[in-house]
């Protein structure tokens, strides 16, 4: 009888103090997927991490998914199983218009909170998520980046140039007299068409216009045969997967990558850093303009309230100035909120390093990229196109023209 | 005897006492039926069912008809993939079941570096293909790489590698062959070691040279052999995708490396257009069960058993 009363005390006082800790609710634990990897999945690893101590309402688990389409293709195979691949999808810039116009992305404006979270993001990034204007949100900034030049000024010195022109125009006499007194070519042209979109909107064109390519259009031409005639002379090459190694290893003496590229070359290129990699502006035709690039963050239809409630908030704290800051000393992408830029900290960071703040003193030029959902697929017959005119000496004209008419069908998609 | 007499007997085995037929052999058979029905026919029959749709993955599909095939066959991208899928299938196998069968007969020669030598071919087989693809960017980088350098060092001008479009598919050919050659050579050497010796012996007493010995013995005599070696060459490379994926080579340049599993990946999971990529994958279906179909009767003629 004695051993039965101390059991029953024994399960009464641990009845008492448990209930508190059971009447609190347990955390939603919620699924980012992302897609990057290397140095910057470490970082998106570490930042989960520290979410998760900060707070005990959400668990944030992180899962990679190799690369942007690889988010892309999971997510599409949880929409045809019925069952969303994550709670939170980390999706490029250009492939969220898709799953949105198909309804099939949380629209985000209907979020507690929402309208003071977004006010506070630069206009462009506004802009490039709300592409109609119709208060409808589908995906926020998060990796935003835009392209900048990196160059070498010790080559540039051997052809007597302290930097590269602002002007695409100039560039035509500055890559011969850098080849010239280097050997080595000045500057390698990506076919993937980020910079080309640059190029054109700063030259008053358009990629896409009237639902179809507008690269047979004046501007567009101007641009493509100024390169070209670069490519076809030997003082610029078309950049392939060996440009950043070649980059660092003064085998070309420009490249034009993401401010993002930033922590990649610097670890490729080790002590050399200081002395052979400078960052400047993207160069322009008219009037400075650079395309807006990087990823979103979207949350798919069909999940749980509580799990959209959840990744909301885990959006928000990613969003704060202090995370901006924390995220972009690690990753060099631009701040995509205007309090992280007045943060006094972030001022400071920005004089730590030459090209630090060039990303930044580019957002008022930004501009985002091609919405369209067909744009999508002809970003590959572009290329195709634009390797066909410097790798097969193909004539301009005739092959944009081919182009512009055979991706026309691409843009009357659903 | 009579134990052998016992296993050979169909109605001493168990499936008898179940009742025999069909019937009796089902309980054994479902749970691996189940398993294939699920996740090999079922998924067979959804591609073919998903290419007469517009399904997009993002709606529910709709029926097109024939659409899918009438724009694969007036597609240029298609037609070019198609070609270059061909030449990448027919140039990987070719040298894998010639240099596969070279390397067997080095492989069995009992020398010094015997294991040395097998374990060098069979290693690239064991290399994952993302470190096979970054080795041989490095390799081929056109701006100073290993292979470059060879080449200047001979006197020969460098070559672009995967950078340029008349040397990209020769390359990649040459790292899916590198990545490959080992397991061709392995069953190479297991179809060796399995020609019965008396009659390489008998060969040698009457006289026959080395090369007699292989080419009227040997070579005949592995011929069931050299049938599944191009059945599974053929078929892996009618398939390959992810050496173009991580090479990074996008198809191009100028979709010169764009092959059919690649192209499939890409209208599939990049271009919202799973309909048109299930189109595709039946058009490779189809196209393989062909080419199996072929060997297997060029077998049935002209392979010599022993």
């Amino acid at each position: 009888m004695k051993r039965l009363n101390r059991w029953i005390t024994a399960l009464g006082l641990a009845a008492t103090l448990g209930a508190p800790a059971l009447a609190q609710s347990k955390p939603v634990e919620i699924t980012l997927m992302y897609g990057l990897g290397g140095r910057l999945g470490e970082i998106i690893r570490a930042t989960i991490d520290r979410y998760n101590k900060s707070q005990t309402e959400v668990v944030v688990r992180g899962e990679f998914a190799d690369s942007y389409e690889g988010v892309l293709q999971k997510a599409l195979a949880g929409i045809a199983a019925g069952q969303p691949a994550a709670d939170l999808l980390q999706l490029e810039v250009a492939l969220w218009p898709r799953l949105a116009a198909a309804g099939q992305l949380t629209d985000l404006a209907t979020l507690p909170g929402f309208k003071a979270m977004y006010d506070g993001f630069w206009p462009v990034f506004r802009r490039q998520t709300d592409p109609d204007g119709d208060g409808k949100v589908y995906a926020v900034p998060w990796n935003n980046s835009n392209p900048v030049t990196y160059y070498n000024p010790q080559l540039l010195k051997k052809a007597g140039f302290e930097a590269p022109p602002k002007r695409w125009t100039e560039y035509r006499e500055f890559a011969r007299k850098v080849k010239e007194a280097t050997g080595v070519p000045a500057l390698a042209i990506p076919s993937f068409p980020w910079v080309l979109e640059g190029a054109v909107f700063s030259n008053d064109g358009e990629m896409v216009r009237g639902g179809r390519l507008a690269l047979n259009e004046p501007a567009a031409l101007e641009v493509i045969n100024t390169w070209t005639q670069m490519i076809r002379d030997g003082s610029a090459v078309v950049e392939n997967a060996n440009t950043t190694q070649d980059f660092v290893a003064g085998k070309v003496a420009i490249t034009f990558q993401s401010v993002a590229s930033r922590p990649g070359i610097k670890a490729l290129a080790g002590d050399k850093f200081k002395s052979n990699v400078r960052v400047a502006n993207l160069p322009y035709f008219k009037k400075p303009v650079v395309p807006v690039g990087g990823a979103t963050l979207a949350i798919p239809k069909g999940i749980p309230q509580d799990h959209v409630l959840a990744a909301w908030k885990f959006i928000q704290w990613l969003n704060t100035p202090e995370q901006q800051l924390a995220w972009i000393k690690e990753t060099n992408y631009v701040p995509v909120t205007r309090a992280t830029n007045d943060l006094r900290a972030f001022q400071s960071y920005l004089l730590t390093e030459q090209g630090l703040g060039q990303g930044m003193l580019q957002l008022p030029t930004a501009r985002p990229r091609p919405a369209d959902p067909g744009y999508v697929q002809a970003i590959q017959e572009i290329r195709k196109t634009l390797e066909d005119i410097w790798l097969n000496n193909r004539p301009v004209e005739p092959a944009i023209n081919d182009l512009v008419n055979r991706t026309q069908a691409l843009f009357k998609q659903p | 005897m009579a134990v052998a007499r016992r296993f050979t007997n169909p109605r001493s085995l168990s499936i008898q006492r179940f009742g025999g037929g069909l019937g009796g052999a089902l309980p054994y058979l479902l749970p691996a039926l189940v398993i294939f029905v699920l996740f090999s026919y079922y998924p067979l029959l959804r591609v073919l069912y998903l290419s007469f749709t517009d399904a997009d993955l993002l709606r529910p599909p709709q029926w097109v008809g024939l659409e899918n095939y009438r724009k694969m066959l007036l597609s240029r991208e298609f037609l070019g993939s198609l070609g270059v899928t061909a030449t990448f299938a027919l140039a990987v196998t070719a040298l894998e079941v010639g240099l596969g069968m070279a390397l067997a007969f080095l492989m069995q020669a009992k020398t010094r570096f015997q294991s040395l030598l097998r374990g060098a071919v069979f290693a690239p087989v064991v290399v994952s293909t993302v470190s096979a693809a970054l080795i041989w960017q490095y390799m081929m980088n056109p701006n100073g790489g290993p292979l470059n350098a060879g080449l200047q060092t001979l006197g020969l001008p460098p070559l672009g590698w995967l950078t340029r479009p008349e040397t990209a598919l020769a390359s990649v050919i040459l790292i899916a062959f590198w990545k490959g050659v080992g397991l061709p050579a392995v069953i190479y050497l297991a179809g060796l070691q399995a020609i019965p010796k008396e009659l390489l012996e008998a060969a040698r007493v009457d006289g026959a040279t080395t090369w007699q010995v292989a080419r009227r013995i040997t070579i005949p005599l592995l011929a069931p052999t050299t049938m599944v070696v191009l059945f599974l060459s053929l078929v892996g490379t009618f398939q390959s995708y992810g050496l173009i994926l991580v090479l990074r080579t996008d198809g191009g340049p100028v979709g010169s490396t764009n092959l059919l599993g690649y192209h499939i990946y890409q209208n599939a999971f990049q271009y919202f257009q799973m309909g048109y990529a299930c189109a595709l994958s039946v058009f490779l279906f189809l196209l393989l069960a062909a080419l199996a179909w072929i060997q297997f009767r060029l077998s049935e003629r002209r392979v010599h058993y022993q």
